[in-house]
């Protein structure tokens, strides 16, 4: 009832009401969608760590570490090292594949065997590289899912020739897998800068580069032991190996990914506060609306109080409208917001993902800034001396 | 019932603006009786009203009402002892714009925490009572002036109050709805309860048991 003859009330102030419904409805708006392109920015740059692998580091020359290059004994001795549970050799190289006579940039991985657990490499077509391939140097390859089907129009394209440009000269290898890309989105969202990948033997790689040596060695850690800790421990023991003092570096994923989470949300929260001003300022507008009201309803106020109507219940009366007010505007815009949201997701092929935190937050918000604004119109209504009011 | 001793009223006191409006006035009005306060304008009518319903306070001197001393009572008790106790019937018919007839004389139930469905047969009866059930879900735009006036009585009536303050209440109305509206107080007090009537009119204040007239802010 009381709630019933509040939305009444609210309907009197029609433009008034309906503008600063609006004006919440803006704020709300504005927190819901950045924090939405906060959520998805997320999911993706997680779901592309865990391609990586999480419990994966690499080990490579550091920038100032020059030329060290790492041989087969390296990856048998880091294999070996407290918390290591696998080594690979990873080689990487630039280069450009030609597919039914287009051309496009991809960037090829020599791996081995081990690639699957290392790197997650999950087939989901055909097979990945083996340790026949290895033993043999075979020409064989595996493409990432994008790729196939960016190329073929369907993913399932073992048995195909495809032509790599490396070193130089083109060389025909044989699809015998596809593998499952766990970036897609992000591939989809940068295409052009997140260049396709191949992997092939890494023999094979050595074969056409000519290099007997490795770029990096892959690891893969024992599970949940990929803190920091360990990887400095790492650091300082494989730089031991090589006799170097900091010639080699260790990236752990899991770390770069808690860095990269820690920036990201650090940017979002820092985005979505500032949206949340926008929540502060149509608080404000809500207030000046109440006041607005209050003085136009003195009389009311009068009547009420002149049959019984506590200051209490004046009181109730103007801050359950104002709550009111703010928490319809701010459906208003959580409902445009996470429209846009999924729309923008929908436009760029991601999965849908709602930032229900910001949402439920974000209401909550602006409710409580419905009541923190409204209590000052509320007072001053509920204290308005009855014979005055009456008089107006 | 009511009981005024040795009150005084100044408007704004210690400025130049100071008004005595009450000056040491004393009153005693009598459960069921129907008292009719007459005077000039700006004798202080309206303002021993005021006082009477506990809608302002007096500078000096006692008001006791069944008893309790007025003065000493929280913001919140007042509201509660004029939700209670008094309707007020004004000049000015004083509903409220917004709301129909039948809401408008629910509202002092709502104040009082009256269910629903109680709220709604009281205001349903009172309205009947002053003849305007086809107007329950008007406006009091959509009224007359005597019409405005019966639907304020439904609301005394509704709020079933031992006391009725009515101050001109046919003040702004034809001689015709004035005397239905003098008939409607004259059976509410018939009906038990206390009336004080203020009036210009000296017919009207005849029809009461007693006539308090009043001057400069004194009783004479
Ligand atoms: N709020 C106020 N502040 C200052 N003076 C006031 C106030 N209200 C009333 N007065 C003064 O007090 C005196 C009594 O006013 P009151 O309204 O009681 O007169 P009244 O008898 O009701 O007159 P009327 O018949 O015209 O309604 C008047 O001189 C008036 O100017
Ligand atoms: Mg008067």
């Amino acid at each position: 009832m009381g709630l019933f003859r509040a939305l009444k009330n609210i309907r009197r102030g029609k433009g008034r009401s309906a503008l600063t419904l609006c004006g919440v409805a803006v704020g709300v708006f504005a927190v819901v969608v950045i924090s939405g392109i906060g959520v998805v920015g997320t999911d993706r740059v997680t779901s592309a760590m865990v391609t990586m692998g999480i419990n994966s580091a690499l080990v490579e020359a550091s920038e100032t570490g020059g030329s060290i290059s790492l041989t087969d004994e390296d990856v048998t001795a880091f294999s070996r090292l407290e918390g290591v549970n696998k080594a690979m050799p990873l080689m990487a190289s630039p280069s450009e594949t030609k597919l039914l006579d287009v051309s496009r940039d991809c960037y090829a991985w020599g791996v081995d065997r081990q690639a699957k657990d290392i790197i997650s490499l999950e087939a989901i077509h055909g097979r990945l590289i083996g340790d026949g391939d290895v033993e043999a140097h075979a020409m064989t390859c595996v493409i990432d899912e994008v790729f196939a089907t960016q190329s073929y129009g369907r993913s399932n394209i073992t048995g195909k020739k495809i032509r790599l440009l490396l070193e130089g000269g083109y060389y025909e290898f044989e699809i015998v897998g596809v593998a499952k890309s766990g970036m897609t989105g992000l591939q989809n969202m940068m295409s052009g800068i997140m260049p396709d990948f191949v992997y092939i033997p890494y023999t094979t790689m050595q074969d056409i580069t000519g290099r007997t040596s490795y770029d990096k060695i892959a690891l893969l850690l024992d599970g949940g032991s990929a803190d920091e800790n360990l990887t400095s421990d790492l650091t300082r023991e494989v730089n031991q190996l090589k006799s170097t003092k900091s010639g080699l570096t260790i990236t752990n994923f899991q770390s770069q990914k808690g860095q990269l989470n820690n920036i990201l949300s650090t940017v979002t929260t820092v985005l979505s506060l500032i949206a949340g001003i926008s929540l502060v300022v149509s608080g404000i507008t809500v207030m000046t609306t109440m006041l607005v009201s209050v003085g136009e309803r003195t009389r009311e106020i009068g009547i009420k109080k002149s049959i019984g109507a506590k200051n209490k219940d004046i009181m109730w009366e103007f801050l359950l409208e104002s709550v009111l007010l703010t928490a319809m505007g701010s459906i208003t815009g959580i409902a445009l917001g996470t429209l846009v949201c999924a729309a923008g997701c929908i436009a760029f092929s991601l999965p849908v993902a709602v930032p229900i935190k910001s949402i439920l937050l974000s209401f909550c918000f602006s409710s409580a800034m419905g009541a923190l604004f409204g209590v000052y119109p509320a007072m001053k209504a509920a204290r308005l001396n009855p014979i005055e009011a009456l008089r107006t | 019932m009511i009981k005024i001793r040795n009150l005084t009223k100044i408007y704004s006191p210690c400025t130049e603006h100071e008004v005595t409006a009450l000056d040491n006035v004393s009153l005693e009005v009598k459960k069921g009786e129907f008292a009719a306060v007459v005077g000039a304008s700006g004798s202080g009518k309206t303002t021993l009203m005021n006082i009477i319903g506990c809608l302002d306070t007096q500078t000096e001197g006692e008001y006791f009402l069944d008893g309790t001393d007025v003065s000493a009572l929280s913001s919140a008790k007042l509201s509660r002892v004029r939700g209670e106790k008094i309707s007020f019937i004004f000049q000015g018919f004083n509903l409220i714009p917004t709301l129909t007839a039948e809401e408008n004389v629910e509202l002092p139930l709502i104040y009082r925490g009256v269910p629903a469905e109680k709220r709604r047969e009281a205001a349903r009866l009172s309205l009947e009572a002053v003849g305007l059930s086809m107007r329950a879900d008007h406006l009091p735009s959509e009224l007359s002036g005597g019409q405005q006036q019966r639907v304020a009585i439904a609301r005394a009536l509704a709020a079933n109050a031992p006391i009725i303050l009515a101050d001109e209440p046919c003040g702004s109305l034809d001689s015709r709805s004035g005397g239905m509206i003098m008939e409607m107080l004259h059976s509410l007090n018939r009906e038990g309860r206390t009336v004080v009537l203020i009036t210009h009119d000296n017919g009207a204040a005849l029809t009461a048991h007693r006539q308090i007239r009043i001057s400069d802010g004194r009783i004479i």
